[in-house]
């Protein structure tokens, strides 16, 4: 059993890296497919994870790619909550929801991001089919994770009537004048009730 | 003559991860500095994982947070279960309690395998449930966890040696090759992927990763195609450069600068130090535990 251990744990270390390594290969094809061709590549994958391996993956945190800011690297997406009383004045705007420390903003701008692929995704789906389930669940799920956001605040607005919810984007001018400002657009923009 | 070659070749890969030098500098530092960067990474989210973990007070409903990740499937029935046993208070307040002694006692090696793996689930059901708001931090701390829970990282300067009169055997697995061979191809693929995207090789890719409407950093756009062509060359050739000694400081040294830079510019302190540790540890030449010989060999 002694002279085993060795070869047991060779193996199980050559099997992990080799899943590794092909999770490297598969998310990064995916991904550049992805981008320019729109769909999923029509190649053979091997070592792909799936519903029956995926807790070994999660468990392992091996299930991820490693193309931090790599294919389609985009600029960075904000949201913005903008409050209203009953005329539709601005009473505040607020880009923080609460968060105070360096790192919990870090992570809301991460949150942005993938708030901005998810709504990217669903337009695509929607290109394709507009009333699937698929869509539908979808388009509610932004529009209940927007109202999440600023709920909570609205309510406690004692003359909050309305708010609105944008998911922002940088306009990439890469040349831009050193004094020109920054330019925003709004990816989407979701307006909704305090009361 | 290719039989000759194939018959040696599982040898040749058993003799590869074979130890070659004491692997107690690289397993202490490893165990160590995770256990500290997991520590000082959530008690400087502390005054804000309310709004991210809690029963009650989180941005958005817990569920919702973690609806459409993988994770769902796992953390949607527990959430159920501990509600359904009028659990969910008490849950909330165990587990970031839980987490934190769970991680000191990794860095004083007490406990050290049980500890690694009770962090490493504590460290999944607590960052899993905000799944959107992770970035690779998160999934380089699942990693080093998991690492710390398979390698013997308790076996050396721990509590676990003193308490239980353990001797400091000597192992004869290099468990560093390990970590080497998953952060060459770690880097690989992010050169890679970034390669692929012209984005890198013009400065635009830089730009966007850098750009923010809270700084006033525009320079000159030959700085971004400069940094860009460089990152994509740093990292791609990563995996060779590391390889050979002489080259190994300097690539070393371009990374941990890489990682300052990521640090200072873009504020992601956190995943910045852990690759910083992860260089260091997996390439570094630690030699802070003079190596010990005539010990007992041991897996």
């Amino acid at each position: 059993m002694e002279k085993a251990k060795p070869f047991i744990i060779t193996i199980f270390f050559i099997v992990h890296l080799v899943l590794i390594f092909f999770q490297g290969i598969n998310t990064t094809v995916d991904n550049y497919w992805n981008f320019h061709y729109q769909s999923k590549p029509d190649l053979p994958k091997f070592l792909t994870q799936n519903e029956n391996n995926e807790w070994y993956y999660i468990l392992t945190g091996i299930n991820t790619g490693y193309g931090f800011y790599g294919i389609k690297t985009s600029s960075k997406k904000y949201f913005k909550i903008s409050y209203y009383d009953e005329n539709s004045n601005i009473i505040s705007t607020d880009r923080y929801f609460g968060l105070n420390s360096v790192n919990g903003i870090q992570r809301l701008g991460g949150y942005s991001s993938y708030m901005a692929n998810y709504i990217e995704g669903t337009k695509k789906l929607i290109k394709e089919d507009s009333l699937s389930d698929q869509v539908k669940f979808r388009r509610e799920y932004i529009t209940k994770s927007m109202k999440w956001l600023g709920k909570k605040k609205a309510y406690s607005i004692r003359n909050c009537n309305s708010y609105r919810v944008e998911l922002l984007t940088i306009v990439p001018d890469y040349y831009k004048d050193l004094n020109k400002k920054i330019q925003l657009y709004a990816l989407q923009s979701n307006l909704y009730h305090a009361k | 003559m290719h039989y000759r070659a194939i018959y040696t070749m599982p040898n040749k890969v058993l003799d590869y991860f074979k130890r070659e030098y004491s692997e107690a500098s690289f397993l202490l530092f490893f165990r160590v500095m995770i256990g500290l960067v997991s520590i000082i990474e959530i008690l400087s989210l502390k005054g804000d994982l309310f709004l991210l973990f809690s029963p009650t007070n989180t941005l958005m409903p817990q569920e919702l947070m973690y609806m459409e990740t993988g994770v769902f499937r796992y953390l949607y029935p527990m959430s159920l279960f501990l509600k359904e046993n009028g659990l969910f208070d008490f849950f909330y307040q165990f587990i970031l309690s839980a987490y934190l002694v769970s991680l000191l006692f990794l860095v004083i090696g007490f406990l050290t395998r049980f500890s690694a793996l009770f962090t490493l689930i504590l460290q999944l059901i607590i960052f899993k449930s905000f799944a959107q708001f992770n970035y690779g931090y998160d999934q380089f701390v699942t990693m080093s966890l998991f690492y710390c829970f398979i390698f013997p990282v308790g076996k050396y300067y721990s509590c676990d040696n003193l308490i239980f009169k353990k001797k400091n055997v000597e192992i004869f697995f290099n468990y560093q090759t390990v970590l080497q061979i998953h952060l060459c191809i770690a880097y690989f693929f992010s050169g890679l992927a970034k390669a692929l995207d012209s984005g890198w090789w013009n400065g635009k890719s830089v730009w966007n990763a850098l750009v923010s409407i809270d700084s006033n950093y525009y320079p000159v756009p030959i700085i971004y195609i400069v940094g860009g062509i460089l990152t994509v060359l740093l990292e791609l050739s990563y995996p060779i450069l590391v390889n050979f000694k002489k080259t190994r400081k300097i690539i070393l040294a371009a990374m941990v600068l890489m990682h300052l830079f990521i640090a200072l510019m873009m504020e992601l302190y956190a995943f910045s130090i852990i690759m910083i540790v992860w260089n260091v540890a997996a390439f570094g030449e630690l030699d802070l535990v003079k190596e010990k010989r005539n010990h007992k060999v041991l897996v």
